[in-house]
């Protein structure tokens, strides 16, 4: 059941039990007063009769005594217009009143110099004051109907103002919040108990749609760090470093060890044990190289504050790579910065970085092609370019060119330290280097500061 | 029957050492460099009738990785015994390689470790 119904169910009983007690009681009273009316007039009458009696009764004789109290008596009944009173000679010795089937009786003995000569009796229907109450009563029941038939009218007028529109308005919310609709907030105005509820409500989809909010930037807050973890892990980390020194030193150093152990045990012997050992020697030496380039990539910085030429570490550079771009029929071509500046760079690191990367451009040239080495001013930076005309990078490739120990090459071929070596002196000496790479080449270019002086 | 071994190692040298070391003490060894090679012997030996009783394969692989190609191997619904080799065997190489049912030995691999784990696995293999 509606809380509204429930409500005016409650106030309709209510209001039919004051209204019944406060009814019978008032009925009783009117009732009491009626006949207390009665008994004083009954009184009042016999009380004047009883003055004019008791004298007859004393003076005169018996026989006229009587005629004339009937007398007296039949005047004041035609005064009243009913005849009420009557001479009872033995109408007993006690005044009383009483109530006896249906009609009110009284007795007033008449009473002189102590002897009792008998008494006025009244008796007088209540059919007329029973009836009065019946209709008194009629009109109270059809009273109560109409005051509880109007409290219920109220009653569900108001309650339907007062209770049951906030109430479907709090209902609707509270449906909303179920559905996660936390934006939404409900408000009518009131400050009862009702309208406190819709504050808190309110409050409450709020503090929740705030919370939600927090654990969504919390969330993504979580994920881009585990982004970038993954992308710390994926660039120079000390754990890539480690995991690429695992894998390049572990294959060597398993065969190292195998072919000791294979020696030792005699399982080669002769000519096979003479091959295991020279297989020892070039696993120690591969180590070696790896071990020196990981010192390169340790200690890439060069001393602090010195300077060089560009265009001539640059000619001497692939000066240097001429015979292997020769058997690999690639031709060189140099284009040098005029006039010549400094570079804020040491010139063995410089030559590092444009030979390796010479080197990777040659061996991206497998079937020939052009390599174009270039210094080039541009406002206080000298731009070092290194073009090949190979085939060009592809996408998932480069984006892991620059990480130590990655590379496309075959076993044995190169470390994968070469691009991180370069990576990591440019970054070190505040220069910058960029890839650009399509099918019909790449370029690396670096970016140095011009030096001051 | 002469147990038949499938090992996939790319580095060329050390993959003639460990087919030298298990050939020596007595088994057959099909040296392959890639795990796609790996998984095209497999087919070829099924198909000749002859399944391999046991595949040895390198994790770090150019191409096709030893634990992908475990993973083809048991998607094919192949219970071959397993050993990966790894020289970064960090958790999720690990778990990986628990999740192929596979063993797994550290590099530097020694040719005694290597032998006890072929050893072990086809006794279990067996059993």
């Amino acid at each position: 059941m509606k809380l509204v119904a429930k409500y005016t169910l409650a106030l309709v009983g209510t209001l039919v039990v004051v209204l019944s007690i406060g009814a019978y009681f008032r009925l009783g009273f009117t009732r009491e007063q009626i006949e207390d009316d009665l008994r004083r007039s009954h009184s009042q009458v016999a009380a004047v009769l009883e003055d004019s009696i008791d004298d007859l009764w004393v003076d005169a004789p018996r026989d006229e005594a009587l005629r004339l109290t009937n007398e007296l008596i039949a005047k004041a009944n035609a005064d009243v217009g009913a005849s009420l009173f009557r001479w009872e000679p033995d109408g007993g010795t006690h005044a009383r009143q009483a109530i006896e089937a249906g009609e009110l009786v009284s007795h007033f003995p008449v009473e002189a110099n102590g002897k009792i000569y008998g008494a006025i009796v009244a008796r007088e229907s209540l059919d007329q004051i029973n009836a009065h109450m019946r209709t008194q009563l009629l009109f109270t029941i059809g009273g109560i109907v109409l005051i509880v038939a109007i409290g219920a009218f109220a009653s569900v007028v108001l309650g339907a103002w007062l209770v049951r529109t906030p109430i479907t308005l709090l209902v609707a919310q509270a449906r909303r919040i179920g559905r996660g609709e936390l934006a939404n907030s409900v408000a009518f105005g009131s400050r009862d108990e009702l309208g406190e509820l819709a504050v808190e409500m309110s409050a409450a989809s709020k503090a929740l749609a705030e919370s939600q909010a927090k654990s969504e930037r919390e969330t993504a807050a979580r994920l881009s760090a585990v982004e970038q973890m993954r992308h710390a892990d994926r660039l120079s980390t000390v754990g890539k470093l480690a995991a690429g020194v695992a894998h390049e030193l572990g294959t060597p150093l398993s065969i190292v060890g195998g072919h000791a152990q294979m020696i030792a045990e005699g399982e080669v012997k002769g000519e096979a044990a003479i091959a295991s050992a020279r297989a020892i020697d070039a696993e120690a030496t591969r180590m070696g190289k790896i071990v020196r380039q990981l010192l390169d990539f340790a200690r890439r910085k060069g001393p602090e504050g010195v300077t060089c030429e560009p265009n001539a570490v640059v000619e001497r550079s692939v000066q240097l790579l001429g015979v292997m771009a020769d058997r690999a029929k690639v031709k060189t071509e140099l284009k040098l910065a005029i006039p010549a500046s400094r570079v804020e760079i040491d010139e063995d690191s410089l030559q590092q970085i444009v030979t390796n990367l010479a080197v990777n451009a040659i061996q991206a040239m497998p079937s020939g092609g052009t390599l174009t080495v270039s210094v080039e001013r541009i406002d206080k930076l000298v731009r070092i370019a290194v073009r090949d005309t190979g085939p060009g990078i592809p996408a998932d490739v480069r984006e892991h060119i620059f990480e130590p120990f990655f590379t496309t090459k075959a076993v044995g071929d190169g470390t994968g330290l070469g691009l991180a070596v370069v990576h990591g002196i440019i970054t070190d000496h505040g220069g910058r280097i960029s890839v650009d790479t399509g099918p019909t080449g790449t370029t690396f270019s670096m970016d140095l500061q011009e030096a001051s002086a | 029957m002469v147990p038949l071994i499938v090992l996939a190692e790319d580095h060329p040298e050390l993959r003639s050492l460990l087919a030298s070391a298990l050939e020596i003490i007595g088994y057959h060894v099909v040296p392959v460099g890639t795990g796609a090679h790996l998984l095209g012997a497999v087919t070829r030996l099924r198909g000749e009738g002859r399944a391999p009783t046991l595949v040895i394969s390198d994790v770090r692989m150019p191409t096709l990785g030893g634990i992908d190609a475990a993973r083809t191997l048991r998607a094919t619904g192949d219970r071959v015994p397993l050993i990966l080799m790894t020289a970064y065997g960090d958790a999720w190489t690990r778990r990986e390689a628990a999740s192929v049912d596979a063993t797994l030995l550290d590099k530097p691999v020694r040719i005694s470790a290597l032998r006890d784990a072929v050893a072990r696995a086809l006794l279990d293999s067996a059993a």
